[in-house]
């Protein structure tokens, strides 16, 4: 009896122990700390007024590493007692990093975070853990100075949380030694099927246009079709926040990858590593179109084909679509637990909202930028690697182009699933046993079904 | 001068096993406690006392279930076919013959067993891979056409069996080898002279006494297999793998926290895989005790 009275009362304190301890996500200290924070304006970037003069960032990416190294450069000038700390990470162990801390009050977060904008959908469920900038913008004047195309990345419930790094603008690039050696001017040709049709030529054994993927290590169509979906006009997320799956868009770039691999235009099997870049460099790949940081890639990876290559926007596929595309992206933000948010902001400002900064980055890393304000800066057409690469070709001049037409990416916080839903009837679909209207439709209904359990248990 | 309460109990003996106990009180029950908190609390910021809702969602959740099904084949995996090789390697090299040399094949196949994870599960999806892998090469010379290892769901269980069979080999071995250097070699030597032979010597004597490792092991294994994390994770290229056939239960609990930021149901999730787990070991011991009872 005296053992049963001593576990009740055990458990009754455990019990109030637990209760003074029940969670409270999220929010918090750090919901304080963003009040009354926005005090800089247009002091040419001289905070002064901070408690502690070092800022941390997170990345994670070598290219971003690189470039911000070369903004500290720059906001030593402005900010000589400030040092900056640039902590490179792996992508998803840095999300889970900062999703831990802004769980548990956010000490040891990093005033500025690099966010990929795949990722962001994380963390707009519920509090979102970072300062919105939109205060900022206002007072500093920069409202409209970015894309906003790009910017509809980090925005939720009209609040912007982060400033895009690029335009992330796709175009075709392709071996210009080859094409031209069979006859073809791939300027000339305006449309996919123009294209396919002249390209089929250069087809053989293991001799194919495009790879299957661009190495993201999808592993998967998804890369290739989300890329072709928005050159369409259309997205997996429709612009009132909807599935976008089965739309006739979507069923034309999946149909249009179907035909290429049933017509050996485009690769069947999916590789990556050196074994994808090593298709480049032998020849079994003669083409691909992506983004401008995927070029950062080609270049580092296949150095050997420099001065071969040339860059065209992308031929036009149905009548709604442009002849470019987006695809991925980063945001820089500020953490919401940051206690230099001045300073932070003033380090972002410098980073991604100033045309010096959009100009350097072209240069060292080529991605153009989605800062408006600085796609005619002259800096963005003189020569560099990447120039050197395209043959002197200038770069700047066909993503300045291409810019303007570039179509926007959705954001729902349900864009993580559709990787699930997609898995699910991949390899049914790589086998054949479903056509590209089957695919979308049984993804879609997948998807429907888990978003549908994910409402459930979340409210 | 001893430490002595004024009621004459002696303090220090309570002082020496403290550590211990503030360690064990702070990092495992306190996390218990309150992961069984939140489990009854649902939504992501704003959280709703919901008793247990979660629990009920759990039980009618067709990726938990899958995810434990998935735990069911590694284990079965794990029971039949590593544990037999791994027997079967330690009987050998538990032989005379061998003695000398135990060492050296216990370095060989325990090597795995240290060798990172992540540094296996991507060798492993480089071997596994579907154009260029080794494997399929290897099967090709025999007509074998290239196998989807990873990629079609009917295939990545068998290659994460084989991946854990090459990397728990060596650690299941070092069991059973002190398994079998606790069996009296008087009972050996005692059955050859009655007439046994070497199966009957294994079948009557060496695997009835090397019972109590082997409850050990194989609540290991199940554990093990339920838990499977890293290897799984990496070679389903940081997911589920196709139709979730490389989801486990810790991946899935970890992606509701962490992907979806569902603290409350992915709580709920480890307190249900947790009693599941519990039943299951608790069937094996008293299973195992009968057995011992009925001899």
């Amino acid at each position: 009896m005296k053992n049963r009275r001593a576990m009740f009362l055990l458990m009754l304190v455990l019990m109030l122990a637990a209760t003074a301890c029940t969670p409270n996500m999220g929010g918090g200290a750090g919901s304080n700390q963003s009040e009354g924070n926005i005090k800089s304006g247009a002091n040419n970037g001289v905070t002064g007024e901070t408690d502690n003069k070092k800022l941390t960032i997170w990345v994670f990416a070598d290219p971003h590493k690189r470039f911000l190294e070369a903004v500290n450069e720059e906001f030593k000038k402005t900010h000589p007692d400030v040092t900056v700390d640039v902590n490179l990470m792996d992508a998803n162990a840095m999300t889970d990093k900062y999703m831990i801390l802004s769980r548990s009050g956010g000490d040891g977060a990093p005033d500025l975070f690099d966010m990929e904008q795949g990722q962001f959908p994380n963390f707009i469920r519920g509090d979102v853990p970072f300062e919105p900038l939109d205060q900022y913008l206002e007072v500093d004047g920069l409202k409209e100075a970015m894309s906003k195309g790009r910017q509809a990345l980090y925005t939720v419930n009209n609040k912007q949380y982060g400033i895009e790094h690029a335009a992330t603008a796709s175009a075709l690039y392709y071996r210009k030694d080859i094409f031209d050696e069979a006859g073809i001017n791939v300027a000339e040709l305006k449309t996919w099927d123009a294209f396919t049709e002249a390209a089929k030529k250069l087809t053989g054994k293991d001799k194919y246009i495009f790879p299957a993927d661009s190495e993201t290590r999808t592993g998967s169509d998804r890369t290739y079709f989300e890329l072709l979906i928005k050159q369409e006009g259309g997205d997996v997320v429709t612009t009132d926040g909807g599935i976008g799956l089965d739309s006739p868009e979507a069923i034309a770039a999946l149909k249009r990858m179907h035909d290429w691999k049933k017509e050996g235009i485009m690769d069947t099997r999916y590789f990556e590593g050196p074994s994808f870049w090593d298709r480049f460099k032998n020849g079994t790949y003669v083409a691909a179109f992506g983004p401008d940081w995927w070029v950062n890639l080609l270049v580092d990876n296949v150095p050997e084909l420099s001065g071969k290559w040339a860059a065209v926007p992308m031929p036009l596929g149905g009548p709604s679509s442009v002849p470019t595309t987006v695809m991925g992206g980063t945001g820089m933000m500020i953490s919401k637990f940051s206690k230099n948010k001045d300073l932070a902001w003033e380090y972002l400002k410098t980073a991604q909202l100033t045309p010096a900064m959009s100009v350097k980055r072209f240069e060292i890393i080529n991605l153009f930028p989605a800062l408006l304000t600085s796609v005619n800066e002259a800096g963005l057409h003189e020569t560099s690697k990447y120039t050197e690469y395209f043959a002197d070709q200038d770069l700047g001049d066909l993503y300045g182009k291409l810019v303007a037409d570039a179509p926007n990416q959705n954001q729902a916080w349900w864009r993580p699933l559709i990787t699930q839903a997609w898995d699910k009837h991949q390899f049914d679909y790589a086998e054949g046993k479903l056509t590209p209207e089957q695919f979308l439709q049984k993804v879609r209904e997948e998807l429907e079904r888990l978003i549908e359990k994910e409402k459930k248990v979340a409210e | 001068m001893p430490f002595k309460s004024s009621t004459g109990i002696k303090i220090a003996p309570f002082l020496f096993i403290l550590p211990f106990f503030l360690h064990q009180a702070v990092f495992n029950l306190y996390p218990t406690i309150y992961g069984f908190w939140i489990s009854l609390y649902s939504g992501v910021s704003k959280l709703t006392f919901v008793w247990f809702q979660n629990y009920a969602y759990v039980l009618e959740d067709e990726r938990f279930w899958k995810s434990m099904l998935n735990g069911v084949k590694l284990t079965c995996g794990s029971l039949f076919i590593v544990l037999p090789i791994a027997l079967g390697v330690a009987l050998l090299i538990n032989q005379p013959f061998v003695e000398r040399r135990k060492g050296m094949f216990a370095t060989f196949f325990f090597t795995p067993n240290i060798t990172s994870a992540v540094a296996v599960a991507i060798v492993f999806s480089f071997i596994y891979n579907r154009e260029i892998g080794i494997l399929n090469s290897f099967l090709g010379l025999f007509g074998v056409e290239s196998i989807a290892w990873l990629e079609s769901p009917k295939w990545t269980i068998p290659a994460l069996i084989i991946m854990v069979t090459w990397r728990y080999l060596g650690i299941n071995i070092l069991y059973f080898l002190a398994g079998l250097q606790n069996i009296p070699h008087e009972l050996i030597e005692a059955a050859k002279i009655d007439g046994a032979n070497a199966i009957q010597r294994l079948w009557h004597i060496t695997l009835p006494l090397l019972r109590p490792i082997m409850t050990f092991i194989v609540f290991q294994a199940i554990i093990g297999s339920f838990s499977m994390f890293a290897e799984a994770y990496l070679l389903a290229n940081n997911g589920g793998g196709p139709n979730d056939s490389l989801l486990f239960p810790t991946m899935y609990m970890y992606e509701q926290a962490f992907r979806f930021q569902k603290f409350g149901y992915s709580s709920a999730i480890g307190y249900v895989f947790t009693l599941i787990l519990l039943i299951v070991g608790l069937i094996q011991i008293k299973l195992f005790q009968e057995q011992d009872d009925r001899r």
